[in-house]
């Protein structure tokens, strides 16, 4: 039987509706047993009570709600950021490699040696960034 | 990679989910799409990204929550209405995973 795939769900957004997707999104992902952390970044909004609620039912089932924003380990990898987010981490060592895809007027963090950093302009090849992909463990889209 | 999962939960990266999407499919890779929150309006903002990915053969379903608090309907952009837990099944059935959220 094949390990549970991992999912970390990133919150570094100050908008409280978008905090409250965050964990919505959070519970959802652990409908089909992956294990979930869910890493919040210092200055994050507040997601209001169900927010709340869903952090009390990932913790009960057993999945890391306080997880490191920069550690970005998982096999999947959702960044949930506005342009009120503050992460600015470097990155601890990690095995896995992760293309980061930057929205215009973003910019990563956490970037490891080994990661690849692609631009998301309007001008982008796409195909290019598949084959990133391909190479790559992980996505992460700042 | 056989399978590309995407998730959509903002308004300004469906070009990008749709040229990855498409991509992909150039290549044999099977893809699905889940949108939430945002992305849900994002759809319905653009109805021909939709037709595009339907003819790729891209699946595509939306969250019943997100679109009752828009006041989408998913049905008549020709998207299917499911829930978070088609969220966890992308997360398990995907390769790789790109979440625009």
């Amino acid at each position: 039987m094949s390990r549970p795939r991992t999912v970390a769900i990133v919150v570094d957004a100050a908008d409280p509706v978008r905090v409250g997707e965050a964990w919505r999104a959070a519970v959802g992902v652990s409908l089909r047993g992956a294990r979930v952390t869910v890493a919040t970044v210092d200055g994050s909004g507040e997601g209001g009570p169900a927010a709340a609620r869903a952090r009390a039912t990932l913790a009960l089932f057993g999945h890391d709600v306080e997880g490191d924003p920069a550690a970005l380990a998982a096999d999947v990898i959702e960044l949930w950021r506005d342009d009120g987010g503050q992460m600015q981490a470097a990155a601890p060592p990690r095995a896995h490699t992760i293309v980061h895809l930057v929205r215009a007027g973003r910019r990563a963090a956490a970037v490891a040696p080994g990661d690849r950093v692609l631009q998301l302009d309007d001008d982008v090849d796409h195909a290019a960034i598949l084959d990133a992909l391909i190479a790559a463990d992980v996505a992460c889209v700042w | 990679m056989k399978a590309l999962g995407l998730v959509l939960a903002t308004r300004d990266d469906l070009r990008h989910l749709l040229g990855l999407a498409l991509a992909a499919r150039t290549r044999g890779v099977a893809v699905r799409v889940f949108a939430m929150h945002e992305g849900v309006a994002a759809l319905r903002a653009e109805p021909a990204a939709i037709a595009a990915l339907l003819e790729a053969g891209c699946e595509l379903v939306g969250c019943a929550t997100s679109a009752d608090r828009a006041a989408v309907d998913l049905a008549g952009l020709g998207v299917v209405a499911g829930s978070q837990d088609d969220h966890a099944a992308l997360c398990a059935w995907a390769e790789r995973v790109v979440a625009f959220t």
